[in-house]
């Protein structure tokens, strides 16, 4: 009997030896050229050791307002800022009122019985336009959806006014008299670009993790082991990086024209004014430069208000009136370029934003004062 | 007993034995066909691919080695064939291989066989199966009667046959040759010699030529050497992953495996076939562990390597009693297990025979008046996607022809866990590459995007996505569609008014459109049901949710019970206590029978983080809570309210301590708290009754019967009952206006009032 049986046995304890096994996974696997989501943060390097070789550009950099484009809601300015708010709010909206007495930033919307609140936990953008804040809201999933307080600080203004994309109307549903609900990828989406990492476990978002500003490894990428190897591995990838490649890192959050609906692509349409490597690489300036990227005018490293990034010295590489083989302007300006070439266009009530896409124009914009 | 004791016992059940080969053994065929069809359920009108499409891709190139036989227009519409017709030729082939097997190898490695071939049958390589069979009979004709003059232009027609129907010729190439190239070298005969060379000069001038006349020739043929060797994108084709290295195997695949240690074990003690089975076997081990594309055919393969060396029979013609008993023991208990499982509620069978309606299984795209590229999320799919009408109708972008297009695979990949996540826009990868789906759905421009109705996380983010809409969903697949296009505006509309109708009850009791949810089996309602929860649709989920009290089907109770959660916790700021006592106690019920995963309690732990609950991961789960480190605040219950105790008791699932304090308060609140800690313990529409009699009491004060009267409208929604949905959420809101319950109540009436 057990004879029989022998010859089914063997392969049975060999099928069940085979799935233990199974448990282990396969190496080959690893070939996969993308690191999984959770994996992001490997080989970042703790950026205050940045600080130690390179203080200058440190130093700099903490001013520029890439590097403050997130902040918490609890950080000074954020306060100062909801103070300002807290102290007005009335001029804006009689059924609000913020709360900043307690831990938590909350803002109430109350009308009649019915009260509606949010606790606002971040706050967007730099200050160079604009500072906008957000709460975000659990779901079921353990993911993170995102409500845009309806009530933004402008700098061009120094005062607060609707946000930027949400309607003088309010809506309807729960947010509407507090802001506006964006979805899941959505909320990823705006967190992506205003941090340098975004770090993620089981497909869910570590908002305790986020490391908030651009800042040195967001453009240079993960610098563990230049840190680690105090310098000597210098691989990264502005030093190879082509034109194009350059106008993407930017163009990431700043968008590229493959982003858009070719038909957006327009000179008359002031809404790709805000994605300036969009307009950047209609020029003629740029199609005509093999060099030409965001860094020949701009310096990532200092504030803007600290470089002449508006001056003429980028012009005049090309449009040198000393040179004789040099195209120069046809209204015969030797200064001012930008005053005609890009000029600033009002895009939203309260925020300007410079035109990238440099050319001759029939007519200025008209900037209200 | 001996290898050579046996052969003289057997010599008269030899005999009988070649008798028994020639006649149709219908008992295994009936079988074989009974397990396709309980396992591998289609609709009747459903077709099966025999021969796939390849070629008609986005990313294939004109000139490309593609199957002879699909690109012919007379020969191409038999790619693929009725399902019937597929059933019962895999279960004829089954049958008469059990039979052969059983004949010479024995009872139970033919039962084995028939088992593990029935249940993992696969259409796409029945053609491939059937030429190895044919080789296999060759060769036993060869063995048997060496003089034969017609083997040589027999092989040569095979191996023609493989060329024009197949793209699987190396696998025939390869197992012509591990079975004549031995026996070549052990038998003494010149004019075999003769006849091999010349034969084998004439293949080779065959392949010679069609690989130097075509592109991609060369790279089909070693088309299993290129599975195992290519790098493997879980995500995107795990058939190609090893059987034994990317997770615990199906029951199929371990059948499968088991089959192929039944025949390792047979050659082993078969001392004398051993060294002539052993490299058949080794390379077709080797290819179907390695690559679970080839576990199939590579199973049927070594069955008949062993069937062609095996020199014994060991039927004896006379079955003893026991050996009887034991095959008609085993015969019935397989048909009562595919009666069980074809006989379940709800599936077809019973579908078919007591309610004499077929209820459509599958969504069928190709009945959309639509035509254009498909992105397959899953590349599994390719081989039932390759059906002539559905590649014509909607060409995959690419397709499973690794062996041509398996350097775009790594792009594929990347596009594809874009779309899952949705990342539209450019971002910059990990990889240092740029990633975001929007600059490749540019140049390729899919219509559909193919998901796999378990991948829920994929179906939300792509439900959310601005340049996608649902289409359809089953119990396999879900379908989105670009926004954009035209074609597809009407499916669109129709898909998203059924959504919306499964989710709020219009009072006519509509059945969803079976052009946008297909689910007619418990398992297909339970996975569609997942989907809609993932897309926030949970009163649909609980709609389609077959009403057994399942492990499976509590768990996805418990996640629409937490998305309603959320929903009223989102929109009032007020805990739902109803929603939030169902789920907390089955949670609690599920972890006491330890039904909780460890990924899945992690998810619960974020879950009930939002909701203030986190105190009850640490009570259930808490090795999970130690293991991370997290210190959760625990209530403190003396300082609270007795209402506020209560409350948390129920929010937090404890039914018990609940009970134990209403008890002590007055009727009216005794009233309010009752029908919410029984709500599990009754029927819904007895909970509704219950809930309206403690209504109709009239002493409970206005903000409870104003909360009741919300719970009660949100079991009608649950029931189905529009008009005490409808009823009830007027009432409540007249009962108290000013309630934080306000706008979901508008809300909700809103929605209901719409259809």
């Amino acid at each position: 009997m057990l004879t029989s049986w022998a010859p089914y046995a063997v392969p049975v304890l060999g099928l069940l030896g085979l799935v233990a096994f199974s448990s282990v996974r396969d190496q080959r696997n690893d070939e996969f050229p993308l690191q999984p989501q959770s994996s992001v943060a490997v080989g970042w390097a703790d950026e205050s050791s940045c600080a130690d070789c390179h203080f200058e550009q440190v130093e700099l950099f903490l001013q520029t307002g890439h590097a403050q484009t997130l902040r918490t809601v609890e950080d000074s300015r954020s306060q100062e800022l909801l103070q300002v708010f807290q102290d007005s709010v009335s001029e804006y909206d009689q059924t609000l009122r913020v709360d900043l007495s307690g831990r938590d930033v909350d803002v109430v919307s109350q009308s009649g019985a019915n009260s509606r609140s949010l606790e606002l936990d971040w706050c967007f953008g730099s200050g160079t336009h604009a500072h906008t804040w957000v709460g975000t809201l659990p779901d079921a999933r353990g993911q993170r959806d995102l409500v845009e307080f309806r009530w933004s600080w402008y700098h061009e203004t120094a005062s607060f006014d609707i946000t930027p994309g949400q309607t003088a109307q309010k809506g309807s549903g729960y947010f509407a008299p507090l802001g506006t609900l964006f979805d899941t990828p959505k909320a990823r989406r705006c967190f992506a670009c205003h941090s340098t990492v975004l770090p993620e476990s089981n497909g869910h978002v570590d908002y305790n993790a986020i490391h908030p500003g651009v800042t040195c490894q967001r453009c240079h990428g993960p610098r563990q082991s230049h840190v680690e190897s105090n310098g000597e591995i210098q691989e990264g990838f502005w030093q190879a990086a082509s034109q194009m490649d350059s106008i993407k890192r930017c163009g990431e959050c700043h968008r590229i024209a493959e982003d858009q609906d070719p038909e957006d692509i327009k000179p008359e349409n002031p809404d790709i004014v805000r994605f300036q490597p969009v307009s950047l690489v209609q020029s003629p300036c740029f199609k005509n430069s093999p060099q030409m990227t965001c860094v020949s005018c701009h310096n990532p490293h200092r504030p803007l208000n600290s470089q002449n990034s508006s001056g003429i010295w980028q012009c005049v590489q090309c449009h040198d009136s000393q040179q004789e083989d040099h195209v120069l302007c046809s209204a015969d300006q030797l200064d001012n370029c930008l005053e005609c070439h890009m000029p600033k266009i009002q895009v939203f009530e309260n925020i300007q934003f410079t035109d990238h896409w440099i050319r001759v124009r029939k007519s200025l914009p008209k900037i209200p004062n | 007993m001996n290898h050579s004791t046996k052969s003289m016992t057997n010599d008269g059940g030899e005999s009988q034995a070649g008798r028994q080969h020639y006649r149709i053994p219908f008992e295994w065929c009936l079988l074989s066909g009974l397990i396709i069809f309980s396992f591998h359920t289609a609709l009747p009108g459903g077709r099966s691919v025999l021969m796939p499409v390849t070629g008609q891709t986005v990313l294939s190139e004109p000139g490309d080695w593609h199957i002879p036989a699909t690109q012919i227009e007379w020969t191409r519409e038999w790619s693929s064939l009725s399902y019937p017709l597929m059933v019962l030729l895999g279960a004829l082939f089954i049958g008469f291989l059990t039979q052969s097997l059983m004949t010479l190898v024995g009872f139970g490695t033919g039962m084995i066989a028939m088992v593990s071939l029935s249940y993992g049958f696969e259409s796409w390589h029945f053609l491939n199966a059937l030429l190895l069979t044919t080789l296999a009979n060759v060769f036993q004709h060869v063995q048997n009667n060496s003089e034969e003059k017609l083997t040589g232009p027999l092989l040569i027609l095979i191996l023609a046959m493989a060329v024009l129907t197949t793209l699987e010729i190396g696998v025939a190439c390869l197992f012509w040759l591990l079975l004549f190239v031995p026996y070549l070298l052990t038998v003494d005969s010149k004019r075999w010699f003769k006849q091999s060379a010349f034969w084998g000069t004439i293949s080779g001038l065959l392949l010679l030529f069609i690989g130097g006349s075509t592109f991609g020739f060369w790279q089909t043929l070693i088309r299993p050497w290129s599975a195992v060797a290519s790098p493997v994108y879980p995500e995107l084709f795990d058939s190609l992953a090893p059987i034994f290295g990317a997770g615990i195997p199906t029951v199929g695949q371990m059948l499968l495996v088991l089959t192929l240690l039944v025949c390792w074990s047979h050659a082993i003690s078969g001392i004398g076939s051993f060294r002539s089975v052993v490299a058949c076997l080794s390379l077709f081990t080797f290819l179907g562990l390695l690559c679970g594309y080839y576990l199939w055919l590579s199973v049927v393969a070594s069955l008949l390597c062993l069937k062609t060396k095996s020199q014994t029979g060991k039927a004896s013609g006379v079955l003893t009693k026991r050996a009887s008993i034991l095959r008609v023991a085993t015969a019935l208990g397989i048909i009562l297990i595919c009666l069980l499982k074809l006989s379940g509620p709800g599936t077809l069978l019973r579908q078919y025979l007591f309610e004499g309606t077929l209820a459509a299984h599958r969504i069928d795209p190709t009945e959309w008046p639509s035509e254009g590229p498909a992105l397959l999320l899953d590349l599994d799919r390719c081989s039932e996607w390759l059906d002539v009408q559905m590649a014509d109708q909607y060409p995959p972008i690419i397709d499973n022809r690794w062996d041509l297009y398996g350097d775009r695979y790594a792009d594929y990949a990347e596009l594809s866990r874009d779309l899952k996540e949705m990342r539209a826009l450019l971002y910059f990868r990990t990889d240092q590459k740029f990633g975001g789906y929007l600059h490749r759905i540019k140049d390729w421009k899919p219509l559909l995007v193919v998901a796999e109705t378990r991948e829920q996380g994929a179906i939300r983010d792509l439900s959310l996505s601005p340049h996608w809409k649902m289409l359809g969903i089953d119990g396999q697949t879900t379908y989105f569609g670009r926004d954009t296009s035209p074609l597809l505006r009407q499916q669109i509309r129709t898909a998203g008014r059924t959504f919306l109708n499964l989710e709020w009850p219009d009072g006519q009791a509509t059945p969803p459109s079976p052009q946008v949810i297909a689910a007619s089996t418990p398992a297909d309602a339970t996975r569609v049901a997942g989907a809609m929860n993932a897309i926030r649709l949970p009163y649909a989920a609980l709609h389609m949710l077959p009403s057994d009290l399942t492990v499976e089907r509590q768990k996805l109770r418990v996640w629409a019970y937490l998305e309603l959660s959320y929903r009223v916790l989102r929109n009032t700021e007020m805990h739902s206590l109803l929603d939030e006592f169902r789920a907390l106690r089955l949670i609690r019920e599920l972890a006491l029978q330890k039904q909780w995963s460890t990924q899945e309690s992690q998810r619960l732990s974020l879950s009930l983080k939002g909701l203030d609950l986190d105190f009850v991961t640490e009570l259930l789960f808490p090795s999970f809570v130690t293991e991370n480190g997290s210190l959760v605040n625990m209530p403190e219950y003396d300082d609270m309210e007795e209402n506020d105790l209560i409350r948390l008791h129920l929010r937090s699932g404890d039914s018990e301590s609940a009970r134990d304090q209403i008890e002590d308060l007055d009727k009216s609140k005794r009233l309010f708290y009752s029908p919410i800690i029984n709500s599990l313990d009754q029927p819904l529409p007895e909970l509704a009754k219950s809930m309206y009699f403690c209504i109709e009491e009239g002493e409970l004060p206005h903000e409870l019967q104003s909360e009741l009267l919300f719970y009660l409208g949100c079991v009608a929604i649950e029931v189905g009952d529009y008009a005490v949905a409808v009823h009830a959420l007027t009432e409540s809101q007249q009962t108290d206006s000013q309630s934080a319950l306000t706008p979901l109540r508008i809300t909700y009436l809103q929605q209901l009032r719409s259809h």
